[in-house]
């Protein structure tokens, strides 16, 4: 259902740091942890709704 | 959608396909995505979604040399609508489910008007057709359009709508579906090295978009209870109809009120109390459920091996 995606430092995006959820019973829980590698990285999300 | 804050994740939900730009704090920085009616592919090309993942990165450059603290969002999950509350506990809510139960919410405190489907209106409405490989940039703008009015021309690159600035067709979209129904809406644009702006008129009626594409259109009532396959200009040519004329075949699945009312599998619906509709079968659904009421009796125009037939029904309310 969702995917996320990180900017590396080059300026560039990919989905080497990628998170797939399967369904809503771990969305939440993914969400946070790609926040917190985010805030960690200082990188940016990007958030996929499929 | 569940554990998915609304207040931040705020896009349109119908879509097969969206994405959200942001940073770790929940600040937004852009979307991407978008449709029409014809084609939901339209906007989600490699060269748009790569313009907004650039602007992203400019935007998140800025955000980090931002010394204010961007404030929490409040938090509103999709599971807290009466209507989520009512399924299984841990059943996968879809996307488009959203705007159902919002509706019902919103209907059950009185709060809900039909004005309320016309979400996302695209910019076409104000006659300004964008580029779907550059989601910001003005393709053509129609004659005498509100976009023409305002002096926007083909190759301008829109930067801010309503004080909002614009990376992706998705966000003209998103500004556009914050616009109020009548009034007016400030915009600014590049032409070359230079900024303009204007203030486009936004006349009653203006977000008024097809919505028969919409999963979420199907949980509108009331429900004509026919829907299948649309006739091939062919088809319709042996029966002597117009290439855009309302025909389809009415699949196998006839759902209870139309089967009691007399409707078959393979029957043609060709109209609706002899209106003249030129129109497909997703359209004419919608169209049933934004011109009629439930308990209103309606006659379908009917063909039947070959012969032409009147079936009147009353519409349903749901469950049925």
């Amino acid at each position: 259902m969702l995917g996320f995606g990180f900017a590396w430092p080059t300026g560039t995006w990919s989905d080497d740091a990628r998170v797939q959820t399967a369904n809503d019973a771990v969305w939440r829980s993914d969400y946070v942890t790609a926040r917190a590698t985010a805030r960690q990285t200082g990188k940016p999300l990007l958030v996929i709704f499929r | 959608m569940r554990g998915v804050n609304l207040n931040v994740f705020d896009f349109d939900y119908d879509l097969t396909w969206a994405a959200v730009l942001m940073n770790a704090d929940e600040t937004i920085y852009g979307r991407f995505g978008g449709r029409d009616a014809a084609n939901p592919d339209k906007y989600l090309t490699l060269t748009g979604l790569k313009q907004a993942l650039r602007s992203a990165l400019d935007a998140h450059r800025r955000h980090r040399t931002d010394k204010s603290v961007a404030k929490p969002v409040e938090e509103f999950r999709v599971e807290e609508f009466p209507a989520a509350r009512r399924m299984k506990p841990g059943a996968c809510i879809h996307c488009h489910q959203v705007y159902d139960f919002r509706r019902e919410a919103k209907r059950a405190a009185g709060q809900w008007g039909l004005s309320d489907v016309w979400v996302y209106p695209l910019p076409e409405n104000l006659g300004l057709i964008m580029d779907p490989n550059h989601g910001t940039c003005v393709r053509s703008v129609a004659p005498a359009s509100e976009a023409e009015r305002a002096g926007l021309k083909v190759g301008d690159v829109l930067h801010q709508v309503s004080g909002a600035s614009i990376a992706s067709f998705a966000d003209v979209q998103y500004a556009l579906h914050r616009a109020p129904e009548k009034g007016s809406l400030p915009l600014s644009w590049m032409r070359g090295k230079e900024i303009f702006s204007a203030t486009l008129t936004l006349p009653e009626g203006w977000r008024r978009t097809d919505i028969s594409w919409r999963a979420s259109m199907w949980g509108l009532e009331p429900s004509p209870c026919v829907h299948g396959r649309d006739l091939t200009a062919e088809e319709k040519k042996g029966l002597g109809l117009a290439e855009k004329h309302l025909a389809f075949r009415q699949g196998k699945f006839v759902p209870s009120p139309a089967r009691i009312a007399g409707i078959q599998e393979d029957d043609i619906i060709l109209g609706i109390d002899h209106k003249s509709l030129d129109m497909t079968m997703l359209q004419f659904n919608a169209f049933v459920r934004l011109n009629y009421r439930t308990g209103d009796r309606i006659v379908f125009q009917v063909m039947r091996n070959g012969k032409p037939l009147d079936v009147p029904m009353t519409l349903p309310s749901r469950p049925f």
